[in-house]
C-alpha cells in the first residue's frame, strides 16, 4: 500500500503555532481524576481513568491522544460533570481557576459551565437539536447567561456565523441543521460554543466525523479563534497531525493512564515512550513513500483486563520482565517532559531510527 | 488568515414542502364541518331547541332541509349545533390529556427512577380498565355534563399521550444536543421545556389526531346511552338515541346524525395520516 496521500499538516506553515505562554497560572488543573464503570453484566467497578493529572495555561492549546476506549472522552465529560450513566468520579480533582468542580456540587458546575468551560462534540448532527433553528442555537446559551436581547442576540448570531467564516450567514441562521453540510452544522456547533466567550473549550474529536478537507478548515478556525480571542483548548483525538498543526502540548493516553507528556515539537521528534512512538510510526507521511505502514502489533486491552505492571508491555518490543508487574508512574524527565516507561533510554535509542525516516 | 470558504444546500431553503394529499383531503372535510359549526347561526335559520309540536315529523322540505324530529324541531339546526357541542367538548377533551400525558411522559423520561415509576404504574392501573367501562364509571360517579365527560376522557387517555412521550423522551435525552445545552449550562426546566419538548411533541400531536376522533366517538356514545350532554342542548348521540323509535318510520332521524359522525371521523382520520406523513418529512 502506497501511504503517500496524505498532507502532514504541519509542513503546511508554522504560522499557526505560536510558542505556549507560560509564567501564568494555570486555568484548568486535574489531579489524580479516576474514573470508574461497571463492564456490562458484571457487578465490579474497574477503573477506566485512573489517577490522571495535567494542567492548561490560558489560551494554551493541549493535545490529548490515545485510541478509543483509552478514556481520554471520558475524561473530558468527568471535567464538566458530564459522565454518562454509570460512570462516577471515584477519586481526584478538577480546579477551574481554582475552583473545585467536583466537590463544589451542581451549582459551582452551573456557574462554569458555559462561560467558563464548554465543550464541542464530535457529531455535528446529533450535537444540534433538530427542531430548532441554527441561529436560535447559536445565541441560546448566550441569551440566557449573558442577558442578550432578542435584537441584540440575532445580531450577535450573524456576527459569530461571520465570524466562523459561514458564508451568507442571513441565509444560513434561518435554517434547521438537517439542512446544513457536515462541515458547515460544525461551523455552527462551534459557534454556540464560544457565544458565551468561554475560556476553555473542550474539544471532543470535533473534526474525526468530517472529510479530510473540511477537517483541515475547521481546525485552522479553531487555531485562528484561539490566538484571536486568547481562550484555551483541551483538544481530543487520534489523530496526531491535528494535535501537530493545533497544539503546543500533547499529552498521549493508554489504557486510562497517561503514559508521555510534553511539548509537541518535543514529543514527535523524539517520543520517550513506545507506545507514542508506535503512534508516531504508524502516521503515515507525504514526503515517504513506504509499502507498509508501521502499526502496533496486538490491540488496546478491555476495560477490567488491563494487563498488570505497564498495561502496554504485551505489545511493546522494548518490554522485559521488570514491565510486568509493579506501578508505572510518570517519571518527570525534566523540561516539562514526562514518561510511564521504565527504558526512557531504549525508547529514545529507538526513537533516533525515526529521526533518519524523516 | 482568510475567510474559509463554506458550502451549504441552498436548494433545500428554497424548495417547497409539498402538503400530502391526504392533509388537504382532511382539512377540506374539516373545515365544511368546523365552518358551520361556528357560523350555526348564519347557516340555519331556526332555534335547535324550539319545539314546534303542530309540525312534529315533517320530512324534508324547502322551510325544513332535513325536516322536524318528534317535537317539531329542525334537524338541520339540531345537526349544525350538535357539531358545535360534540367539536367543542372534543377538542377539551383532547387538549386537556394532550397537555397532561405530554408532560407527565416527557418528565418520567427525563428523569426516570422514583418519579417514571410512580407516573407509568398508574398509567397501568388505568389502562388495566376497557377505556368505555372506566369513562362511563366517572361521569356516572360525576353525573352527566360538559364537564365530567372532559374530566372522564381526561383521567383515562393522558396514558396513552404519557407513553408515547416517555418513549420519545428516553431517546432523545441521550442525544448529543442534550449533552451539549448541558455543556453550555443550561438549567433543567430549560433544556427539557425548550429542547426536548419540542423533539417529542409532534408524535403526541399525530396521536391526537386519532384520539379526537375516538373522544367523539365517546361523546357521541354517551349522548346515545344517556349519560351526555343534558337535553335539550343539541348533541349528534341523543338526536341518535331519541330518533331510533321511529327507526321504521323515519329513519333519516337517527342516520343523519350518524352521516355525521362518520363524516367528522373521517376527515380527523385523513388530517391525521397528513399530518403524520409531514411531520416525518420534516425530520
Amino acid at each position: 500500500m502506497r501511504a503517500g496521500h496524505l498532507v502532514r499538516p504541519r509542513e503546511r506553515g508554522p504560522a499557526l503555532v505560536p510558542p505556549a505562554p507560560s509564567g501564568r497560572p494555570g486555568l484548568l488543573e486535574v489531579e489524580g481524576l479516576t474514573v470508574s464503570v461497571s463492564p456490562p453484566g458484571e457487578r465490579r467497578r474497574v477503573d477506566v481513568v485512573s489517577n490522571v493529572s495535567f494542567n492548561i495555561m490560558a489560551g494554551e492549546a493541549v493535545g490529548l491522544v490515545g485510541e478509543s476506549g483509552s478514556g481520554k472522552s471520558l475524561t473530558l465529560r468527568a471535567i464538566l460533570g458530564l459522565l454518562p450513566a454509570g460512570a462516577t468520579v471515584k477519586g481526584g480533582a478538577v480546579r477551574f481557576e481554582g475552583v473545585d468542580l467536583l466537590s463544589g456540587g451542581k451549582r459551582s458546575l452551573q456557574r462554569v459551565r458555559g462561560t467558563g468551560v464548554t465543550m464541542i462534540f464530535q457529531e455535528p448532527m446529533t450535537a444540534l437539536n433538530p427542531v430548532v433553528r441554527v441561529g436560535e442555537q447559536i445565541v441560546d446559551a448566550a441569551r440566557r447567561q449573558l442577558g442578550w436581547s432578542r435584537r441584540e442576540s440575532s445580531e450577535h448570531a450573524l456576527e459569530l456565523a461571520r465570524h466562523m467564516g459561514i458564508r451568507d450567514p442571513d441565509a444560513v441562521l434561518s435554517l434547521y441543521p438537517h439542512e446544513l453540510s457536515g462541515g458547515l452544522r460544525q461551523r455552527v456547533m462551534i459557534a454556540a460554543a464560544l457565544a458565551c466567550q468561554p475560556r476553555l473549550v473542550l474539544c471532543d474529536e470535533p473534526t474525526t466525523a468530517l472529510d479530510v478537507t473540511i477537517q483541515a478548515q475547521i481546525v485552522a478556525l479553531l487555531a485562528r479563534l484561539r490566538q484571536e480571542s486568547q481562550m484555551s483548548l483541551l483538544y481530543v483525538t487520534h489523530d496526531l497531525a491535528v494535535v501537530a498543526q493545533l497544539c503546543q502540548r500533547l499529552q498521549v493516553m493508554y489504557a486510562g493512564s497517561i503514559v508521555e507528556k510534553g511539548s509537541v515539537a518535543e514529543i514527535f521528534a523524539s517520543p520517550r515512550h513506545p507506545y507514542t512512538l508506535g503512534l508516531i510510526r504508524a502516521t503515515p507521511d507525504v514526503h515517504t513513500v513506504v509499502d507498509e505502514l508501521t502499526g502496533i502489533p496486538g490491540s488496546a486491552p478491555h476495560v477490567g483486563a488491563r494487563p498488570a505492571g505497564c498495561a502496554f508491555h504485551p505489545r511493546c518490543s522494548l518490554a522485559t520482565i521488570e514491565c510486568s508487574s509493579g506501578e508505572m508512574p510518570l517519571r518527570d524527565l525534566g523540561n516539562g517532559r514526562a514518561s510511564a516507561c521504565i527504558h526512557v533510554d531504549a525508547c529514545q535509542s529507538a526513537a533516533e531510527g525515526l529521526e533518519a525516516v524523516r | 488568515m482568510t475567510t474559509v470558504s463554506a458550502e451549504y444546500v441552498v436548494e433545500k431553503a428554497q424548495q417547497r414542502r409539498k402538503l400530502p394529499p391526504a392533509l388537504i383531503a382532511g382539512g377540506a372535510v374539516l373545515g365544511v364541518i368546523v365552518g358551520l359549526a361556528i357560523f350555526a347561526p348564519l347557516v340555519t335559520s331556526y332555534n335547535p331547541t324550539t319545539q314546534d309540536l303542530t309540525n312534529i315529523l315533517a320530512g324534508p322540505s324547502a322551510a325544513h332541509w332535513l325536516g322536524t324530529d318528534q317535537l317539531g324541531r329542525d334537524v338541520w339546526s339540531r345537526l349544525v349545533y350538535g357539531a358545535r357541542t360534540d367539536l367543542f367538548v372534543a377538542f377539551i377533551a383532547v387538549l386537556s390529556p394532550f397537555v397532561i400525558g405530554t408532560l407527565a411522559g416527557v418528565f418520567a423520561g427525563y428523569f426516570g427512577s422514583a418519579l417514571d415509576a410512580t407516573v407509568m404504574r398508574l398509567a397501568d392501573v388505568v389502562v388495566a380498565f376497557p377505556f368505555y367501562v372506566l369513562v362511563m364509571l366517572l361521569v356516572f360517579l360525576l353525573g352527566p355534563g360538559t364537564g365530567s365527560i372532559i374530566i372522564a376522557i381526561t383521567v383515562v387517555s393522558w396514558v396513552s399521550y404519557a407513553r408515547i412521550v416517555r418513549g420519545a423522551t428516553l431517546v432523545a435525552k441521550n442525544q448529543e444536543y442534550v449533552l451539549a445545552t448541558k455543556a453550555e449550562g443550561f438549567s433543567t426546566s430549560r433544556i427539557v421545556l425548550r429542547h426536548i419538548v419540542p423533539n417529542v411533541v409532534s408524535q403526541a400531536i399525530v396521536f391526537a389526531t386519532s384520539d379526537i376522533v375516538l373522544d367523539i366517538l365517546a361523546i357521541v356514545t354517551l349522548g346515545y346511552l344517556g349519560l351526555g350532554i343534558p337535553p335539550p342542548t343539541p348533541d349528534w348521540g341523543e338526536m341518535m338515541a331519541s330518533g331510533q323509535q321511529f327507526l321504521t318510520t323515519h329513519w333519516e332521524l337517527s342516520t343523519i346524525p350518524g352521516i355525521a359522525v362518520v363524516l367528522t371521523g373521517l376527515g380527523l382520520s385523513l388530517l391525521g395520516d397528513g399530518l403524520a406523513e409531514l411531520l416525518s418529512v420534516e425530520r
